[in-house]
């Protein structure tokens, strides 16, 4: 058992637990601090300008946490690792997630009320999606960017003429209806499956959309060589 | 020099420069383009994409400013003929000149669309210093905490979106630096915006020479001189914080021009000289005022729009958004000079009362406007059924007239308690 708990800690110890922690919990305290405050943003609508509460901000910063504890101190070693690792990756990061769900609900329920907290929480599950998939592409310790890129779009074109949020931009709208949260989950889902697609992944998916005879050949190919 | 050329092809906001030029341009036309030959609204929405481009380029730079310890090249630092200072000084300027690369683009464009409409004149720099102070303000922060912070991704989510709440507040209070619209009837007040430069130039002043306390990339300079100069910049900072508090308000009215721009028709329409592009819509609505029925309606014979008269009145205009926005308060100063002066009614009385005069006024709108209210406006007084409206106004001018008569009768009718 010590083994296993060792093994663990020097996994999350390579995964900037201390700064995760503290990242989260700081967030947690703006939460439950400013969540309601009002930000006066423009956009393309009539009148020019919208007025989000802080709240629809906040997740975004729970979020990158959750994607960069992706980031490892020992990123080119890890790319060697046997599937132990996925296994690991996927517990540790799930857990973190889960954490930071649990704090922005906690917190938003402190803050205001039960429905500021599922909508916060709500979105820690979008946010982590996209960011999850984007820092597939460009590496786990740069997925906020993608984040704060999609701020923009969200708050700019996000609510149309009689300030109806629109169907895309799932943070605008409350917590009680059912399909935003479908929605995010749904984000959530297809990022966490990106980014868990591993080189082999990949390999072996290329390998069964060749036809049969390419296949047989290219291993012949391989064991002569 | 070179150094400065290195630090630009280095910075990671060159990646980041074409997202934020095409943020520009949707933030210039992808809301209502009413700003379009109007200097000072053109100024203003020039101004207005750094309410989100200077968070990002907040978090950019701390994003930069932590990269020596993030890929440990600290020997390489320590190493270098120069002062520390003159690095991060080259460092942030690279940052920087992103940020006005950006504004003077978007600058350019708003100027370069609004030159055929707008008059004499040109965009106003006010707008565009403040739009620089608040981008080098925002660099600057983002500079100090990547520096002063340990290396991760912490420093840049918490400038850029601490930024993007700070700067953005609803109650932006005395320590606004964005503006939504730039109307002609206001200025930017000199000393709001002196406060702001000089808030700017200290954090530039702190992130650029003041090194971490536990700097791992040691300093040349000895504890005691560098304490003194820490101290020094964050006094500083906080009377240029105290200094915008003192400044008051962003902006301040404007002197009206002693000579209005009107227009040539009766009844006359007075406007701000800025806003010249909508004078000749405005005066073909006057004209079409002339055809009212003159026994019912009473219209006013100069219509000024808000701030030009020194006796600030509240029926006079106001221009938002196109020259349907000036209709409303038109069709008031209208309803004011015809109707009795208002007075206190209640109950069902006070229901037809309204009814009436809701109807008239909408009546009103669309007869002087030439027709339904531009896409995206919707709706009108409330109880007012607007298919009847748009029947009445489809009918000769002599039934109009009853109708009107009918309603006016209708006010008259219901007595004052």
């Amino acid at each position: 058992v010590s083994d296993r708990l060792t093994q663990w800690w020097r996994y999350a110890r390579a995964h900037h637990v201390f700064g995760t922690v503290i990242g989260l919990l700081v967030i947690a305290a703006v939460e439950v601090a400013w969540a309601d405050v009002e930000l006066d943003l423009p956009a393309a609508r009539q009148g020019g300008s919208i007025s989000v509460p802080l709240l629809v901000v906040i997740p975004i910063a729970f979020a990158a946490v959750v994607a960069a504890s992706m980031h490892s101190h020992m990123q080119r070693l890890e790319q060697t690792a046997t599937h132990t690792l996925t296994t690991m990756t996927v517990i540790h990061t799930g857990s973190v997630l889960l954490v930071a769900t649990v704090l922005a609900y906690l917190a938003g329920a402190v803050a205001g009320s039960v429905s500021f907290g599922s909508q916060a929480s709500r979105d820690v599950l979008l946010w982590s999606g996209i960011a999850f998939a984007w820092g597939r592409v460009i590496g786990p310790r740069l997925s906020w960017t993608a984040l704060l890129a999609a701020l923009f779009p969200m708050t700019y074109f996000g609510s149309d003429n009689l300030e109806r949020a629109r169907w895309w931009a799932v943070p605008l709208h409350p917590p009680t209806e059912s399909q935003y949260w479908v929605i995010s989950v749904g984000v959530l889902v297809l990022g966490a499956a990106i980014a868990l697609l591993t080189p082999w992944h990949l390999h072996r998916l290329r390998q069964k959309a060749l036809p049969a005879r390419d296949r047989k050949s290219r291993t012949l190919s391989a064991t002569l060589r | 020099v070179k150094a400065f050329y290195i630090e630009l092809r280095r910075s990671p906001l060159r990646w980041w420069l074409p997202a934020f030029l095409l943020l520009a341009m949707l933030m210039l036309f992808g809301r209502s383009t009413a700003w379009i030959g109007v200097w000072p609204q053109a100024s203003a929405a020039a101004q207005l994409p750094f309410s989100y481009i200077g968070p990002a380029l907040a978090a950019g730079a701390a994003w930069s400013a932590g990269r020596c310890l993030r890929i440990g090249s600290v020997d390489h630092l320590q190493a270098t003929a120069r002062r520390r200072w003159q690095v991060e000084a080259v460092h942030l300027a690279a940052t920087i000149t992103y940020g006005i690369a950006v504004l003077l683009v978007t600058a350019a464009v708003a100027a370069a669309f609004s030159i055929p409409d707008a008059g004499p004149g040109f965009l106003w720099a006010g707008y565009l210093v403040l739009a620089g102070s608040m981008l080098v303000t925002c660099a600057a922060i983002g500079h100090l905490v990547g520096r002063w912070s340990r290396p991760g991704i912490g420093p840049a989510l918490l400038t850029g979106l601490g930024t993007f709440a700070l700067f953005n507040l609803t109650e932006r209070g005395p320590f606004g630096f964005m503006v939504l619209s730039g109307p002609p009837q206001l200025r930017l007040s000199a000393a709001a915006l002196a406060a702001r430069i000089a808030l700017a130039a200290c954090l530039v002043v702190l992130a650029v020479a003041v090194p971490p306390w536990r700097d791992r990339i040691t300093s040349r300079a000895p504890a005691t001189s560098r304490a003194t100069s820490a101290i020094a910049a964050v006094m500083a900072v906080i009377v240029s914080i105290a200094l915008i508090a003192a400044a008051g308000p962003l902006r301040v009215p404007r002197t009206p021009p002693s000579e209005p721009l009107c227009s040539t028709t009766t009844p006359r329409v007075c406007v701000w000289p800025e806003n010249r592009k909508y004078l000749p819509e405005l005066a073909a609505m006057a004209e079409r005022l002339n055809q009212l029925p003159g026994d019912l309606i009473t219209v006013p014979d100069t219509f000024y729009e808000r701030g030009l008269r020194t006796s600030d009145s509240q029926v006079d205009f106001i221009i938002t958004e196109g020259s349907w926005s000036a209709v409303p308060s038109i069709t008031g100063a209208i309803v004011d000079a015809t109707l009795p002066p208002a007075c206190l009614v209640t109950g069902e009385n006070a229901e037809r009362k309204y009814q009436a005069i809701f109807e008239i006024v909408e009546w009103l709108n669309r007869r002087m406007y030439g027709g339904d209210p531009p896409a995206g406006v919707r709706g009108g007084p409330p109880g007012v059924d607007l298919a009847m409206i748009r029947e009445v106004l489809q009918s000769p001018d002599a039934d109009q007239a009853t109708w009107v008569r009918q309603r006016l009768d209708t006010i008259k009718a219901v007595p004052c308690e």
